[in-house]
């Protein structure tokens, strides 16, 4: 049963790492410029951007499918020029995640950008540091803790992703196979044994992560 | 120090458009804007440190450009060498008061401070008073010191001017005295030139040479602070 529980687990770290990854570095582009610059269709974009927390993961997968599939517009382009697809691949299932669990690092840092009092980045400036310096050494190291949560957040909620990444990456036993879908299949096969392991499994790595990101999280100064 | 200015800006809320014509000249070495809150004082500082950008018009400090719209210059603060003491100090609260003394000393993206570099701040630290706390953190000071600790990162960058807006209204009524007469002898020491904002008739006879009288975003007078009668004068305008 272990070796059964081993795979998905595996595989589901490394999904939810790669996409966390992803949606932390993009988030944090997209919501320091949301913060910042004011442009026309900010607003639109922002929604846009918020739109995977609030959606049926299924519509989001279809969503993925239209676009990302090897007869969509980008997919259909990658598979013609490169033979390259996401589609039932692990990475498939990276780039679904990526896609659900970026709401929660947007949403955050866009927040604690936000929070930053302007006067302590003019301050920097008057001080002679460059516009990069001040990123670097106010900004970032001010919203930090916004991010950091977020990102918790987000990687949670990457692990625990089931619709979407069912669409785009299916069900397949140590591929593409993450707890959540090993655990689906445990049920409808009737293994309630190796359901229960699964969720207990689960729900450990969860308090785990939490208790963890609580410690990073406490206020240093 | 000379300094002339002449810039116009438009400032536009959801409620009101305020409108700012300020022009003034100047080469004295305590200038003092004074007005009611709203009259555009803390925006002009602001336009000239190069953290607000006028829609037009002239900036010179000692006879260099740093703003000048019909030519296109608009010198980035960084730059500018003007110090600027925001009215809530504006520290960096996740950096000590090493960290935030030494902060414009290295430029890098690290901002890492060598040897040489800790010891000028230590010995900033020293000249104003707060070396024992070197090691604590902004939201650990009480008011007067949290006013030196951005005093003294101010003039670590070696300005050739400071702009301080308000210094001494987030200040104990009872410590405002004995802090004119520190500004004073900081200014006197380190020979910087500089410009206050304040609202209080008493800033000014303590501070100023030249006093320049701001309202609703027009400079209404510039005059030398040596009459009393003029002091009064004002004071009755300020109750106004």
């Amino acid at each position: 049963m272990l070796d059964k529980a081993v795979v998905p687990l595996l595989l589901t770290l490394k999904v939810a790492g790669w996409a966390t990854l992803s949606a932390l570095v993009l988030g944090v582009a997209l919501a320091y410029l949301t913060a910042r610059l004011s442009f026309r269709g900010r607003e639109l974009l922002d929604a846009t951007l918020t739109l995977p927390m609030v959606m049926p993961p299924t519509v989001l997968g279809y969503y993925l499918i239209v676009v990302m599939g090897r007869n969509g517009w980008l997919g259909g382009w990658l598979w013609q020029n490169f033979g390259i697809t996401l589609m039932f691949t692990w990475q498939g299932a990276v780039f679904a995640a990526a896609i659900v669990a970026l709401p929660l690092v947007y949403k955050g840092a866009r927040a604690a950008f936000e929070a930053v009092d302007a006067h302590t980045e003019n301050a920097a400036r008057t001080l002679g540091v460059s516009g990069t310096g001040v990123f670097f050494r106010v900004t970032l190291p001010l919203a930090w803790r916004g991010i950091l949560a977020g990102t918790m957040l987000a990687f949670a909620r990457a692990m625990g992703e089931f619709g979407a990444t069912l669409m785009v990456a299916g069900n397949i036993p140590g591929r593409t196979q993450t707890l959540s879908l090993a655990i689906y299949d445990a049920v409808q096969a009737g293994q309630d044994d190796l359901a229960n392991f699964l969720v207990v499994l689960t729900s450990l790595v969860c308090i785990a992560i939490l208790m963890g990101s609580g410690r990073l999280l406490k206020p240093r100064y | 120090m000379r300094v002339r200015i002449d810039i116009g800006k438009t400032l536009r809320t959801e409620h009101r458009t305020f409108d700012l014509r300020i022009q003034f000249e100047s080469s004295d070495d305590r200038l003092v804007v004074f007005g009611p809150s709203g009259s555009g004082k803390s925006v002009t500082l602001q336009c000239m440190a190069g953290i607000m950008r006028p829609d037009q018009g002239v900036i010179e400090v000692n006879g260099r450009t740093l703003f000048d719209s019909a030519a296109g210059v608009d010198v980035p603060s960084r730059l500018r060498r003007i110090g600027y003491v925001f009215q809530d100090y504006a520290l960096f609260p996740h950096l000590d008061v090493t960290g935030n003394v030494g902060f414009g000393l290295n430029r890098g993206i690290r901002g890492r401070l060598d040897a040489q570099q800790r010891q000028a701040v230590t010995a900033q630290l020293e000249l104003f008073e707060i070396a024992h706390l070197a090691q604590s953190y902004p939201r650990q000071l009480s008011g007067g010191q949290r006013q030196r600790v951005a005093l003294a990162r101010a003039l670590m960058a070696r300005p050739e001017l400071l702009l301080l807006d308000e210094p001494l209204s987030a200040l104990d009524p009872m410590l405002r005295e004995r802090v004119r007469r520190e500004l004073l002898a900081i200014r006197a020491r380190f020979d910087v030139p500089m410009i206050v904002i304040t609202h209080d008739p008493s800033d000014v006879e303590a501070l100023a040479e030249r006093l320049v009288l701001f309202d609703q975003g027009r400079v209404t007078k510039v005059m030398a602070v040596d009459h009393w009668s003029e002091l009064q004068a004002m004071s009755s305008l300020y109750e106004k």
